[in-house]
């Protein structure tokens, strides 16, 4: 058995590479409409990374 | 450029979770592959996510925002269905090499009725390569684990759901 990368789940990386380069949204084509009423958030690495800490603490 | 790891909702709307000012493509390696996934675990546990393959990068915002527009009922579908769910992975013996193809599908069968009583507690189910994935309702995360336990299986995860996503044919 490989050791769990990430505490709290169960996270081998071979696991990991199956599932990251063989699953999740794929795109593909041109794409050429525009405009709004979606929202871009840009996310803070570091707080993320601080609030999985936490949790994994608690 | 700029990386995407996700599409979820934010504050009721379609949303892209995105790394700006990225120089280009991260290559697969452990690091890389561990960042992208504790932060979409991450979003995960603050709101339903669809995450993107690993190494999405697009050029600017407007590719982003028009993909997300003109594929809006199907991301909002697959939103849907994964919506407070969570994956989890058993590993498939491998098998041996049949000796004909009678054979392999007996152990075919064989292997999916041993797992029916495992799939009973999922909502969707994905036969993959060298595992099966189980979209599991977050309320019975604890039953799954309990059963996979008594089953002697050895479960992977919880992970976002990466294997219930689809092709988005831009």
């Amino acid at each position: 058995m490989s050791e769990t990368l990430v505490r709290g789940r169960e996270v081998t990386l071979v696991d990991l590479v199956d599932r990251l380069l063989g699953g999740g949204v794929v795109i593909s084509g041109d794409i050429t409409l525009a405009v709004a009423d979606i929202d871009l958030v840009h996310v803070s690495l570091r707080a993320l990374v601080a609030s999985v800490e936490k949790v994994a603490e608690e | 450029m700029i990386y995407v790891y996700a599409i979820g909702e934010h504050a009721g709307r379609l949303t892209a979770f995105v790394k700006r000012g990225v120089s280009e493509p991260p290559a697969p390696e452990p690091a890389t592959l561990l960042d992208h996934d504790r932060v979409v675990y991450s979003l995960m546990q603050r709101c339903a996510v669809v995450p993107m393959r690993f190494g999405t990068v697009v050029d600017d915002e407007g590719t982003i925002r028009s993909l997300l527009l003109k594929r809006r009922s199907e991301l909002k579908g697959l939103l849907a269905h994964v919506r407070g769910r969570v994956e989890f992975g058993v590993r498939s013996d491998e098998v041996a090499a049949p000796a004909s193809g009678r054979e392999y599908m007996s152990a075919k069968l064989e292997a999916k009725r041993s797992l029916a009583p495992l799939a009973e507690l999922a909502v969707d189910t994905r036969v993959r390569r060298k595992d099966t994935a189980y979209l599991v309702d977050g309320d019975l995360v604890g039953a799954f684990e309990e059963r996979a336990r008594s089953m002697k299986l050895a479960l992977s995860g919880p992970w976002p759901p990466y294997s219930f996503t689809g092709a988005l044919d831009g």
